[in-house]
């Protein structure tokens, strides 16, 4: 009997899918076609499994790895890309059980360290290539033993997009200072036009607005500095103004804008609801990919007064590692080196319009270049990102959650530095 | 721990079988073994495991020296740990009592109604059982696009009937994030209570409700004096799975409001501060310890009330 | 009769009520997977003006769902048989021997439904490891069977105690063994609880995405769930495609539900968890 109804429930199982498998009888064609090439990719003789969190650049790969197989016909490299969010879970359970990948992405800074200390990772020290790239880049890969484990993919950037078409139309010239950013802001919103597309859903948008608006309140590298020496920490006046500026442009952006996901301030921008977007440059694909005719700008930071330098927020955004145990050191250090080449970093750069962390690779979108050129000159950290990111919870996350609370108005300006700087103090210790 | 006794689970009116088939008993532990070992092996051990991981210091993901209680010590007497732990804890306990109101007791209401003289009986089961089947994902995924508080079909909704006051960011204020989250797991599951409360309610024998109306007493009066204590096991068969359900809760929260169970912790619970500890936000903190030690605490709760629970209701079963 | 009817209203009333708020989600997500993106946006609340397959061709074609439906077919299918299987022979076992250790045993099932496995998924991942059973089914099929048997022994163990032992004794008395008891009286009377247990299972064998994102890498080894998260990473923004790969990954079990409702309600209805 029960073996009866379990037929009867599986008949329909198959059967379900049996009619949802017609429509598309064309695309099974296909499918067999991908099958064929893959059993010639076992023949050959090394294959190498590499993770990154990021399944939205499988393009980009594939075309980089052809272009590496050109001069290493002999090695295959198989890439696996997870949800962001599941990456760290997934990383920690194949490496903890030795059967890990053989290249990995690390998460940027204290990410990478931990799983460097952990000693799954080989120092790549002497990599060709290597010299390349530069040093405050490389200690996005750094184990606690000052050596460099990873090669550092990109370099990205915060800045604000802002939509041309609107700034011409109001006669609004592209702010250089806080104060001219501030006009511009109260103006469009004197015009009905939403200043700033931000969402607050996901907090970590809320500490990217601070890291793009923020280092001019705190007085960029210097105040950095004296963070790392130890000689000021977050309650310093300076960087209570830069939270207090956080506060300040609650009114400019959208109504509700803690219960907006990425994609509904995305979407403020493209439909001209709102006039500019404050993300990472990487953003830049997304935007173009979605709203092809829209015409943007980009403001890449402010400058302290009129006509000074702008000064750019850059952080390493990822890095690729060698696995310690991997089955093929040699050649994964050959990809290594191929990762580390100006070739790898020019293919990235143009397919991806995205800043390569290699030295000398010059990207050809406008836009890029643009960003390039202004953070050569004068670039500073992702304070929260580069070093507050240690400890569990890190305070990069404590930040940006306070923000959150924030603008819901569970907390005050201080209330938010408060909690940063003790979970600071907190983590120092871990 | 109390002693359970789970053989007060369910109503026995039966003796266990006397001992007359002595000779057969030992290959009747054939019975147990399949069952037991597959669950010895890939639930009980990897669990034990995790237990003793709770005691340890940790590196990282490697296991670093044994430190006894301090992983719970850190959990209770640390800033920001017990802060995030009472919080969570608390957001918990709403989970479940909002959830027994708006799952629990709706399902018990259309299971009264289905069981009365209706007409589509079937239809009505078969509806109100579809959400349970789909994936948290996708649940997730409709709920977000639904509660949008400028596109989402709610709030347009709301603005066309003239209710614009009511119009609310659901899940972007604390306010509101934790209740609109429990009720979304109430619309998933309530068609499933029904189905048990809508069993135990047709077992019931119809004799003693012609006695009752013999005697004239209302529909309501009924209810309470006749209905919910015939159905008694079924409610505290649904109370229990709930209690648990509600204190392992993570998936729909983790779906829809992220690891941190944001607006700014409004809608964290022991689940996803569990999983934060044990895997790390993106940026990478681990504290396998610390999160190890949650979990075992979770597991004390949940076992030591489903004990209180079951010793509750296995009271009101003798009242009666 | 005339006094009856503004109760019976009453009724129907929050029966409808009831249904558009359960149905509205689904019939949105169907909905919304024929309609393009831009008439996703600008009209949400409409009817397709075209029905078009489009979105489900486009789906189709970037995401391998014709394997990942057959892996989920398979792994639930040996999961929830298995589940049922061993859980009612142990479940048989406590409730109609009575050994000292019978509370121990069903104190040690229980433990299973109080404790959240997550907390276990590293010494389970080691587990699996050392079985060398990463990257196969059968490593889903271990935890699934593991974590389903509490709540089916716990079910079945109920519904054990509720059937009269006379039926047994009297097969007892024609000579049947036990396992004959157990296959030729037992199991013929417990199709209400392997209504339950088996659409409880295979709710969520089907939808889990934790264990497989986990366990299995092989793409052509990967479930439904596991191909929705991939389809959410690569294309979070069409959301066309999304609701089209949603209304695949959810279609089939509704509407072998559907197809089965009748089954499994009065499996259920017929007294499982008096």
């Amino acid at each position: 009997m029960k073996v009866k109804r379990f037929l009867v429930w599986g008949l329909l199982l198959v059967l379900s899918f049996a009619i949802i498998g017609c429509s598309s009888s064309e695309t099974s064609k296909e499918n067999t076609d991908k099958e064929g090439s893959d059993a010639e990719k076992v023949s050959e003789k090394v294959e190498l499994t590499m993770y990154s969190w990021r399944p939205e650049d499988r393009e980009m790969y594939e075309k980089a790895i052809k272009k590496f197989q050109e001069k290493h016909p002999e090695i295959s490299i198989d890439f696996q890309p997870y949800e962001s969010t599941e990456y760290n879970t997934i990383l920690s359970n194949a490496l903890v059980s030795g059967d890990g990948p053989d290249i990995l992405q690390l998460r940027p800074y204290s990410g990478a360290t931990t799983i460097a200390d952990n000693n799954y990772l080989l120092p790549l020290d002497d990599l060709t290539g290597i010299e390349n790239i530069n040093k405050e880049y490389l200690d996005a890969a750094k184990g606690s033993d000052g050596k460099v484990y990873g090669v550092p993919l990109s370099l990205n950037s915060g800045v604000i997009f802002y939509n041309k078409e609107i700034f011409e139309k109001q006669g609004i010239k592209v702010p250089k200072t806080w104060d001219e950013f501030m006009t511009v802001c109260e103006k469009l919103k004197k015009n009905d036009i939403i200043p700033i597309a931000q969402s607050g859903r996901a907090a970590y948008l809320l500490s990217m607005t601070h890291a793009v608006i923020g280092p001019d309140a705190y007085g960029h590298n210097d105040f950095v500095d004296k963070i790392v020496s130890g000689d000021a920490n977050l309650e310093d006046p300076k960087f209570v103004e830069s939270v207090q500026r956080m506060k300040d442009l609650e009114k400019f952006f959208p109504k509700d804008f803690i219960a907006l996901e990425d994609n509904d301030a995305q979407t403020l921008f493209y439909t001209g609801q709102a006039a500019m977007y404050i993300n990472g440059d990487y953003r830049l694909a997304t935007i173009e990919g979605t709203a092809p005719d829209m015409s943007i700008g980009v403001i890449p930071g402010f400058a302290a007064e009129d006509g000074g330098e702008l000064a750019v927020t850059t952080w390493v955004d990822g890095s690729y590692a060698a696995a310690k145990n991997t089955k093929h050191p040699e050649e994964a250090k050959l990809f290594m080196e191929f990762l580390a080449s100006k070739e790898f970093g020019q293919i990235f750069t143009d397919e991806s319009d995205r800043l390569s962390a290699i030295n000398g690779v010059t990207p050809k979108h406008p836009i890029v270049k643009e960003i390039s050129a202004a953070a050569a000159k004068h670039s500073t950290p992702y304070l929260m990102l580069v070093h507050f990111g240690e400890g569990e919870p890190t305070t990069k996350t404590t930040f940006e959650n306070a923000l959150q609370g924030m603008y819901l108005g569970k907390l005050t300006v201080e209330g938010v530095i408060d909690e940063a700087q003790k979970n600071a103090d907190r983590a120092a210790k871990e | 721990m109390p002693e359970l006794k789970p053989s007060s689970l369910i109503e026995v009116s039966a003796k266990p079988a006397r001992k007359t088939f002595n000779a057969r008993k030992h290959l009747a532990h054939l019975f147990l073994l399949p069952a037991a070992l597959l669950y010895g092996t890939f639930q009980l051990f990897p669990l034990i495991t995790a237990v003793i991981n709770s005691f340890y210091s940790w590196k990282g993901f490697s296991r670093d020296s044994f430190i006894g209680l301090q992983n719970f010590i850190t959990l209770f007497t640390e800033s920001p740990y017990k802060e995030t732990f009472v919080n969570a804890f608390k957001h918990n306990w709403t989970f479940f009592f909002v959830n027994v109101c708006s799952e629990l007791v709706m399902a018990y209401i259309l299971a009264l109604i289905i069981n009365s003289r209706l007409k589509g009986k079937e239809f009505f089961k078969t509806i109100f059982f579809l959400p349970k089947l789909l994936s948290v994902i996708v649940i997730g995924f409709l709920f977000s696009l639904i509660l949008n508080p400028t596109t989402g079909a709610l709030n347009l909704f709301l603005k066309s009937v003239g209710l614009d006051f009511l119009a609310h960011p659901w899940l972007g204020s604390t306010d509101t994030a934790l209740i609109t989250i429990i009720l979304i797991n109430s619309w998933a599951g309530v068609g499933f209570s029904m189905l048990i409360f809508l069993a135990s309610l047709q077992s019931i024998d119809k004799e003693i409700f012609e006695a009752a109306k013999i005697d004239g007493a209302s529909t309501l009066k009924t209810i309470f004096t006749i209905t919910i204590p015939m159905t008694m096991n079924a409610i505290m068969t649904m109370t229990i799975l709930t209690f648990i359900g509600c204190f392992e809760t993570f998936e729909l929260i983790y779906a829809m409001q992220g690891s941190s169970g944001g607006p700014y912790y409004s809608t964290d619970v022991l689940g996803t501060y569990f999983y934060r500890l044990a895997f790390g936000s993106v940026e990478g903190g681990q504290a396998i310890g610390l999160g190890s030690a949650i979990a075992v605490v979770l597991f004390l709760i949940i076992a030591c009330s489903t004990a209180i629970l079951m010793i509750y209701f296995k009271r009101k079963d003798f009242e009666r | 009769m005339r006094t009856k009817w503004p109760i019976q209203s009453i009724k129907y009333i929050i029966l409808a009520m009831m249904t558009i708020l359960i149905s509205y989600p689904i019939l949105l997500m169907i909905n919304s997977s024929f309609k393009p993106k831009l008439e996703i946006m600008m009209s949400p609340f409409s009817l397709p003006k075209n029905f078009s397959f489009e979105n489900y061709r486009v789906v189709w074609e970037k995401v391998n769902f014709s394997g990942y439906i057959w892996n989920s077919v398979i792994v639930s299918g040996v999961s929830v048989i298995v589940v049922i299987f061993v859980s009612s022979l142990a479940a048989y076992y406590l409730s109609r021997y009575s050994f000292k250790w019978n509370s121990f045993v069903l104190f040690f099932f229980m433990i299973g439904l109080m404790l959240p496995m997550k907390l276990a998924i590293i010494p389970l991942y080691l587990l699996m490891r050392n079985f060398q059973l990463l990257d196969t089914h059968f490593s889903l099929i271990a935890v699934y069977v593991a974590g389903g048997i509490p709540f089916a022994v716990f079910l079945f163990y109920g519904f054990f105690r509720t059937l009269p032992k006379d039926l047994e004794q009297s097969a007892r008395l024609d000579g049947c063994n036990d396992f004959q008891v157990y296959y030729k009286i037992m199991l013929p009377l417990m199709k209400p609880p392997i209504a339950i247990v088996g659409i409880v299972n295979l709710v969520n064998v089907w939808n889990d995405f934790f264990y497989p994102l986990i366990f299995i890498k092989a793409d052509e080894l990967r479930t439904i769930p596991l191909g929705m998260l991939t389809l959410f990473g690569e294309y979070d923004t069409e959301w066309n495609l999304l609701f089209a790969g949603l209304t695949i990954s959810s279609l089939p079990l509704l509407i072998a539900f559907i197809f089965a409702s009748r089954l499994f309600i009065e499996g259920l209805t017929s007294g499982a968890l008096k």
